[in-house]
């Protein structure tokens, strides 16, 4: 079952420690809790998103022990498109076509891991589990171990973060190559 | 359904989280309406961008060994 989950345990694994090794030791503490409480796995319910608990839990653990940063208060609901908005705000970025596009299409891959991973613990998990892993709310709930609520707005504060830092990418490449107007 | 009202609602039909019945209302109003039509679209192609960042990565081999090793103690 672990096998067949490996690869995006590990890639999980890899945004929440940012760092191969801790990453690779993650991924065999989960085998081996998983391992130890398989007994308490429910036919018929999600591996996945079992395995994703399991993650989460180890991780938290270790990072607990790790670092002493103060939690994070969950804000009020963000909720807003923010990178959206900045595209429409510039009109185009020098180029042809729509803004809104130039802009997608400017984002890169490296980018886009260096933003997530540089959001704070509980808002890089629930956005790893929702928009790279495809959970639904509820599942995240139980795997975090949260309200639905907390969920929700830790996504849209989370999403609001990732998508201002990823306009900060957007726009310092621009001002490199400078700006037309 | 105003756009008011969709925005509210557009983060959780961009999750899949909304029931039928709200779905297909919000989806009314995004036929009928070019601005909330144009954020849901941006939003979903962004949603591809992070997932299809974050799915290159594989296992490394020494983690597999490592891992069938383990497995093999038990």
């Amino acid at each position: 079952m672990i096998t067949e989950h490996l690869d995006g345990l590990y890639r999980s694994a890899l945004r929440l420690t940012r760092n191969r090794t801790a990453a690779e030791d993650l991924v065999q503490e989960v085998m081996l809790r998983a391992w130890r409480s398989f007994h308490t796995f429910q036919e018929g319910t999600s591996a996945r998103a079992w395995l994703h608990r399991i993650l989460m839990n180890a991780h938290f653990d270790a990072y607990r022990k790790r670092t002493r940063e103060p939690e994070v208060v969950d804000h009020e609901d963000v909720g807003d498109f923010y990178l959206y908005d900045r595209a429409r705000e510039r009109e185009t970025l020098g180029g042809a076509g729509d803004p809104e596009v130039q802009v997608l299409d400017g984002i890169m891959d490296a980018e886009v891991r260096e933003s997530l991973e540089a959001l704070p613990m509980p808002f890089r998990a629930a956005i790893i589990l929702a928009d790279v892993e495809g959970f639904s709310y509820k599942e995240i709930a139980e795997i975090l171990g949260v309200p639905l609520g907390t969920v929700m707005s830790r996504l849209s504060r989370g999403r609001h973060m990732l998508q201002r830092r990823l306009w900060d990418f957007v726009r310092d490449r621009h001002l490199v190559k400078g700006d037309p107007k | 359904m105003n756009c008011e009202e969709a925005l509210e609602k557009l983060w959780q039909y961009l999750d899949r989280e909304l029931d039928g019945e709200s779905s297909s209302e919000l989806q009314r109003h995004l036929e009928e309406c070019r601005h909330c039509f144009s954020k849901v679209e941006f939003e979903q192609r962004l949603r591809a961008i992070v997932r299809r960042s974050c799915s290159g990565e594989q296992a490394p081999a020494e983690l597999r060994e490592r891992l069938s090793r383990l497995l093999r103690l038990f």
